[in-house]
């Protein structure tokens, strides 16, 4: 009995050393910044293998901050794999975040409810001035027409309360050798009556992301009819895209019942494996996700590509916003130095999407990886003015080989006539629990 | 020799007034009010209040008038049932035959039979998935799992859960009266009658729990379902799931806790089953021996 008193005694010790061990690690730091990111979304320092070879990009902002300031910096990074489960988080108060990476239509509707901090932003001049001087001199003028453009509730604009971090665009990854680019380039693919479409697709088991595909189908009379060369198109189109009235809703959940013969199943992140295998041959994809599939496909000897359906599509941003409460100063100084383009075309290199970053180390990086060699004659010259701007010496341009058309480059660097034909999504508002009813009558 | 009563009867004294085995009660006590308790009278507060704290009834109606929900409640009950009966028809022999010590002499197959439950499941049914895709793509050039997700949640389901099925029986096989099959034989009653009159009478608390063993998880396991349907087939685990874990409603919890409580309602219906059949079972034996 005594033996076993004196057991108890000793593991209730051992608790209490251990607990305060922990009280006492944690204070030995100055600052700490905690980050809620996605998983697998930030470079981690290491190679193809898994392996360690230099630091991450959280460990190098610990450095930095260190050599700066002069204070020890501990950023505690923590993940998440939705929004929905994001936004629960932070409200519950279960994760105490200084920074965190929704969505779009997520930060617009954060912002509207007043769960996020505003940044040091001038909406007049569109600068945030010496606390994000790197945004200001890199921020592709692309990326920052489309985010000033979209309003929240209070007439302010995206860049407010957040920085974009990556974007990409959705669309189809297939296997050229089942399906051409014209047969995946449309979204009426998926309801083409065709035998050898039977079974062949995959969508998200996603709400938001499949819904905008039935978009383009019920409303392909009146896109069609859409003037593409007037001014406010992407506007209009855009307001087509985010319809979400009753008859719209009714509209989508027969569209998307009649699916089920060309679908093999719905996927949240399996699918950029399963096409490699060819399980199906077109899996609905995330630009950034399709890169990672042809990269695989590659290693296994097989060549997948990518296609932005040519009536449009959704591009969408993840950004940094800061949660009420947060430590602005610190939270700023991070999403500066990520902004900056050495550690933004790392960040690149490591998730696969496409950096708002640009700027010399940026343009270096995408010629190195894509650029046909000077000897290759076979080739197509893309344009990338208008996302590049004034941050490179010289024109934009740069040659790609044929034979690499619809592969990583053009899922990366859609070209400008595309992007204007893809709209951002935006929250459902009030119709939020009737979209979210038909989509469980779905499956 | 007085003292040392003495100082017996004090240390009795003091054994009373602290009740050492009593008190390693108190991590279970505390343990289950922390994590079965307290949960419990959340999910009761939550289905009986909207977003604001307010007590309504609205939930309940929300769930009861979707008729969507309806569904998913039917089927969930119609996988978990097909399920189990399967479960129990290929558990039966099963487990027969390994409570026959002629043919498992170390119980070295049992433990063949109980080796799956060492895996993960989750890692189980993606190698089960693959496999009979496979099997049906080369054979009759489909994707069982694409093409009929039914049938393959129903496989994965018994695949995943037969062994919770074999054990109970098996358990209860081990402690059947052998004479009395014996005696039933020389008596004069053909096997059919041995079997249905002698030996499912002797095993039925055996497969009682098993049906209990392979039902109620059945009707919760979402991620066999997801796997083995290619994310088309819903019960009613995913659509609390769907609720808890991705809903932007405001009463997300709310309606999330009230289908909760549902399936809670419906493991208690049939707990109440089996403990009904149980002792008329207790009862019935008392009646034969009489």
């Amino acid at each position: 009995m005594i033996k076993k008193k004196i057991t108890l005694f000793a593991s209730v010790l051992l608790a209490c050393g251990s607990v305060t061990c922990l009280a006492g690690c944690a204070s030995s730091y100055d600052e700490t910044l905690t980050i809620y990111n996605w998983e697998d979304y930030i470079y981690e320092g290491t190679d193809d293998e898994g392996n360690q070879v230099e630091d991450g990009t959280i460990k190098a902002f610990e450095k930095y901050y260190l050599e700066k300031t002069g204070k020890k910096l501990h950023v505690d990074y923590q993940t998440f794999s939705t929004n929905e489960d994001m936004k629960k988080q932070i409200e519950l108060g279960a994760v105490k975040a200084d920074l965190i990476c929704p969505s779009d239509y997520m930060i617009q509707k954060m912002a509207n409810d007043g769960l996020l901090e505003p940044f040091s932003y001038d909406q007049k001049t569109d600068k945030y001035q010496e606390s994000l001087s790197n945004w200001d001199q890199y921020g592709s003028p692309f990326i920052r027409e489309r985010f000033a453009n979209e309003k929240l509730k209070d007439g302010s604009s995206f860049l407010t309360y957040a920085v974009p971090y990556f974007w990409g665009t959705m669309g189809f990854t297939y296997d050229p050798a089942y399906f051409s680019a014209e047969e995946v380039g449309t979204w009426e693919a998926l309801w083409n009556t065709d035998a050898k479409y039977a079974k062949q697709f995959s969508l998200k088991d996603s709400m938001r992301d499949t819904y905008v595909t039935a978009i383009f189908h019920v409303y392909k009379d009146e896109i069609a009819a859409l003037d593409d060369t007037a001014a406010d198109f992407t506007e209009k189109l855009s307001s087509i895209f985010n319809r979400c009235d009753d008859e719209t809703i009714a509209k989508v959940e027969t569209a998307l019942k009649a699916t089920t013969k060309n679908v093999y199943g719905f996927e949240v992140d399996e699918g950029k494996d399963e096409i490699v295998k060819g399980t199906y041959h077109a899996n609905l994809a995330w630009s950034g996700d399709a890169v990672f599939a042809m990269d695989n496909a590659e290693e296994s000897k097989k060549t997948l590509c990518y296609a932005l359906p040519s009536e449009g599509s959704n591009v969408w941003f993840d950004g940094w916003c800061m949660p009420k409460g947060a430590q602005k100063e610190l939270a700023e100084e991070f999403v500066n130095f990520i902004c900056a383009p050495e550690n933004a075309v790392l960040n690149m290199e490591a998730v696969g999407y496409t950096s708002p970053i640009v700027g010399t180390d940026i343009w270096e990086y995408v010629n190195d990886t894509y650029a046909a060699e000077e000897t290759e004659t076979d080739t197509y010259t893309v344009d990338l003015g208008f996302y590049f701007g004034q941050s490179i010496e010289g024109e934009a341009t740069i040659d790609i080989p044929t034979s690499e058309k619809g592969r990583q480059f053009d899922a990366q660097y859609p070209d400008e006539a595309s992007l204007k034909r893809c709209c951002m999504m935006k929250d459902f508002g009030s119709q939020q629990a009737k979209v979210e009813q038909m989509w469980q009558r779905i499956k | 020799m007085e003292a040392a009563l003495e100082s017996n009867d004090i240390a009795i004294k003091q054994r009373r007034r602290f009740n050492f085995r009593g008190s390693l009660c108190i991590p279970y006590a505390v343990f289950m009010a922390l994590f079965v308790i307290f949960p419990l009278a959340l999910v009761f507060y939550y289905a009986f209040t909207d977003a604001n704290g307010a007590f309504t009834f609205s939930n309940w109606g929300t769930v009861f008038t979707n008729s969507k929900n309806w569904e998913v409640i039917g089927i969930t009950f119609l996988i978990s049932s097909i399920t189990t009966v399967i479960c129990i028809l290929i558990a039966y022999p099963v487990a027969y035959f390994l409570s026959n010590k002629k043919y498992n002499k170390n119980k070295v197959l049992v433990y063949i039979f109980l080796l799956p439950m060492w895996i993960n499941f989750v890692v189980r049914t993606l190698g089960l998935k693959s496999l009979i895709n496979f099997v049906t793509n080369s054979l009759f050039g489909f994707a069982l799992t694409s093409t009929y997700p039914y049938v393959a949640v129903v496989i994965g389901m018994v695949y995943d859960y037969l062994p919770f099925a074999i054990l109970p029986l098996y358990n209860q096989m081990l402690k059947m009266d052998k004479n009395q099959i014996e005696a039933a034989a020389d008596l004069g009653a053909n096997p059919a009658q041995v079997f249905f009159k002698n030996i499912i009478p002797m095993t039925i608390p055996g497969i009682v729990s098993a049906c209990m063993m392979t039902f109620m998880p059945t009707m919760s396991s979402y991620v066999i379902a997801d796997h083995m349907s290619e994310r088309r087939t819903k019960i009613i685990g995913k659509l609390i799931e769907d609720w808890f874990g991705s809903s932007t409603s405001d009463v997300a919890n709310n309606v999330g806790s009230v289908l909760s409580l549902v399936m809670l309602f419906i493991i208690g219906v049939t707990l109440v089953i089996e403990k009904t059949v149980s002792r008329k079972e207790e009862d019935g034996k008392k009646v034969g021996i009489w």
